[in-house]
């Protein structure tokens, strides 16, 4: 039964990370497995169905004396013509009944009833299973476990199998643990597959603790011991919560268990590293991967170029292209799209746009996510134009718009003006179901609201008269900020005006203020990180102390580690990392911090 | 990670959602333009826009300014020129909101 080669374990785990750049949360193990044992079987009987010239859709309602009824006129109508009727032709009854039945004891009842009534069917194994594959409560389960062993077909490990995966099917994990452990204590354990589905299933909706608990009790109960399988299910998992030291010290105890990592696990590895913003030791995986002899795969290479784009290393990621092909991978669609996806992040848009023309002569075709990207990075990069010609392509193949592309277009578009294009994205959106209408709805009204609340408080584009005026009025912090805030978006000269203003005058104050006003439109926080960056190289101590201070307080309102916005506006004060910014416990700063990332951890755990 | 949060913060915000897509019982000038005794503030303002899209009322020269018809006048407020980006405000103030 089921297991895959290796190969199309890697196959299959492409698939999340093409839709990783913008969620980044790239190729997770939980994917790669195992097939659905159930869906095989049941495409099988569904075949035989066929032949024996039955549609599946016989039964319309969930009454069983219908049911029986019609299973009789059914037996009728083939023992006149002389054709026994075989296993698969009941379980293929059986199971469209189970389809439509609404308690599966009537689905239990009606297997009784074709038992009584022809007595040539013998149900074996498969038969329960197809009942056990509609049971959705651990009581039905145990009722049809009770029944098949009564009719000596003692439970069999791909039962287990079946039944888990329905219980998990409706969330019911604690009862489908407990049906392993019970059935366990009755000789019957659970297979390898079923295992590793449970465990994965636990990790993804409880806490961690529960899940060594269940791998505990398992291992007394069942004498199932974790495997490599279950160990990068583990990893993956805490790397998704982001805990970096649990997962070394899994990493120590599946070596002392005897289990050498492979390609797989590694992988698992990187993309933790991706999801903790450390794309940079990605590096120092892969050589690790090299040295001991393990081929990278594709993924491999992908989550690399992931990891380096997403913390703005996309030389080095455009290098490992080459490489790539060198070890005769050759770059696909997610590859390309992650690195577009850091050059929008470092503002080069129009490389983006350049590298996807190179991708299509190199026959590599773009998907929705690839031009999402683009779109996104355009419109933040001050390319309007562009981005609306990548938003017409995208609507003439019929392609999604993403959540996050679509607030930007949005915004940029009331900003610039075009409410009638804002509106028609508007339709869009809408009519190719990419966003719900009450979430497009939202971001156009507030889009709208926005450019009103401009046009009211009288700014205009790049005028900085008001703001050398505003000497006279010499403004409180709330003053201060809620300006600063106003200009970040829409006049970066004046926001830099702001800035030496503030910090002359030495209104440390208000930088909290600000922040905090930030944090309540948190796109535009990156808007305002790029009107302070043309600064980033100013070796005046007073501005950078402003923006080490706007820095500590961003930390300080913000969540740093979950919040991209802030990220991005870090990096933009501290610049190309010529000068970083290091802000130590005590929120002053000291200059030459080396790495964003220990600035980040260092204020993180210190809090 | 923006698309889940901002996805989250419609989410997390469910008046928000729930005072988009509740029914109101309509007053009488909208009820004669919808045709409907009940709509939702979210609905009502889709209704609108395509009555305007299915009408051409948007002036040639400036996509951004409506043409009002009679029709649509007798909703907005009277006004024979109305701003697209003003028409969320003008459709919503057919909507107070409920005291509780």
């Amino acid at each position: 039964m089921g297991k895959l080669p290796p190969s199309l374990r890697t196959a299959k785990l492409d698939f999340p990370l093409t839709r990783a750049p913008l969620v980044p949360q790239s190729p997770s193990p939980s994917h790669a497995a195992k097939p659905l044992k159930p869906k095989s079987s049941k495409n099988r009987k569904t075949n035989k169905n066929a032949s024996h010239s039955l549609p599946p859709a016989i039964f319309k309602s969930s009454s069983l004396s219908d049911a029986k009824k019609i299973f009789d006129a059914f037996v009728s109508s083939t023992s006149a013509s002389n054709v026994a009727l075989s296993i698969a032709a009941h379980n293929a009854v059986l199971q469209s009944f189970s389809l439509v039945a609404t308690d599966p004891r009537d689905t239990l009842y009606l297997l009784q009833h074709m038992r009584d009534s022809s007595p040539s069917f013998d149900p074996d194994h498969s038969t329960y299973h197809v009942v056990l594959s509609q049971c959705r409560s651990l009581s039905a389960v145990d009722e049809t476990l009770e029944f098949m062993s009564c009719y000596g077909c003692p439970p069999q490990p791909s039962t287990v199998d079946i039944a888990v995966r329905s219980l998990c099917a409706v969330d019911l994990l604690e009862e489908a643990s407990e049906l392993v452990k019970s059935l366990a204590l009755r000789d019957v354990p659970p297979d390898r597959f079923t295992y590793n589905f449970l465990v994965r299933r636990f990790c993804k909706t409880r806490s961690i603790s529960t899940v060594y608990q269940l791998i505990d009790e398992l291992q007394t109960t069942a004498k199932l011991k974790p495997d490599l399988v279950t160990y990068t299910i583990l990893i993956d998992a805490v790397c998704n919560n982001k805990n970096l030291r649990e997962a070394m010290r899994l990493l120590e105890e599946l070596r002392r268990m005897g289990f050498k990592p492979d390609c797989f696990l590694y992988n698992t590895i990187m993309k933790g590293y991706c999801v903790l913003d450390r794309g940079e030791e990605t590096i120092v995986v892969y050589k690790k991967m090299l040295e001991e002899g393990i081929k990278p795969d594709l993924v491999t290479y992908n989550t690399l170029v992931f990891g380096l784009s997403k913390v703005g290393r996309v030389e080095k990621a455009r290098e490992f292209l080459d490489v790539m092909v060198e070890m005769g991978h050759f770059p696909d669609t997610v590859t390309y799209t992650s690195l577009m996806n850091g050059m929008c992040r470092k503002g080069k848009a129009l490389d983006a746009v350049n590298l996807l023309k190179e991708m299509e002569e190199k026959g590599c075709a773009p998907n929705e996510c690839t031009y999402a990207t683009l779109l996104h990075g355009l419109c933040k990069g001050k390319h309007l134009d562009k981005g609306m010609e990548v938003y017409h392509i995208m609507k003439s193949n019929n392609m999604k718009l993403d959540v996050t592309s679509y607030s930007v277009l949005l915004r940029v578009l009331c900003r610039d003006g075009r409410i009638a294009e804002a509106y028609e994205v508007f339709d869009y959106a809408r009519d190719s179901k990419s966003v719900t209408e009450v979430a497009a709805y939202t971001v156009l009204e507030s889009s709208i609201k926005w450019v009103q609340k401009m046009k009211n408080s009288d700014i205009h584009f790049g005028s900085s008269r008001i703001l050398e005026s505003s000497g006279m009025i010499k403004g409180s912090q709330k003053w201060y900020s809620m300006w600063l805030v106003r200009c970040a978006t829409r006049c970066p000269d004046a926001a830099h005006a702001l800035v030496e203003d503030v910090t002359q005058r030495n209104k440390r104050e208000c930088w909290g203020c600000t922040a905090t006003e930030l944090k309540k439109d948190e796109n535009d926080m990156d808007v305002f990180g790029g009107g302070t960056k043309g600064r980033a190289s100013h070796s005046d101590p007073q501005v950078n102390w402003a923006k080490g201070n706007v820095f500590s307080f961003t930390l300080a309102t913000l969540n740093l580690r979950q919040s991209e916005s802030s990220h991005v506006l870090v990096l933009a004060l501290t610049g190309n990392s010529s000068i970083s910014l290091l802000v130590d416990s005590k929120g002053t700063f000291t200059r030459g911090g080396r790495e964003l990332n220990s600035v980040v951890n260092g204020s993180d755990s210190a809090r | 990670m923006l698309p889940q949060k901002l996805r989250k913060a419609v989410a997390d915000n469910p008046k928000k959602v729930a005072d988009l897509i509740d029914l109101h019982n309509l007053p009488s000038t909208l009820r004669e333009f919808l045709g409907q005794s009940q709509s939702s503030p979210l609905s009502c303002f889709i209704r609108v826009w395509s009555y305007i899209k299915t009408n051409n009322l948007q002036d040639p020269n400036d996509k951004n300014v409506v043409k009002c018809d009679d029709k649509l006048k007798s909703i907005l407020l009277g006004k024979s020129k109305v701003e697209l980006a003003e028409l969320p405000y003008l459709v919503k103030l057919h909507f107070p909101k409920q005291s509780k």
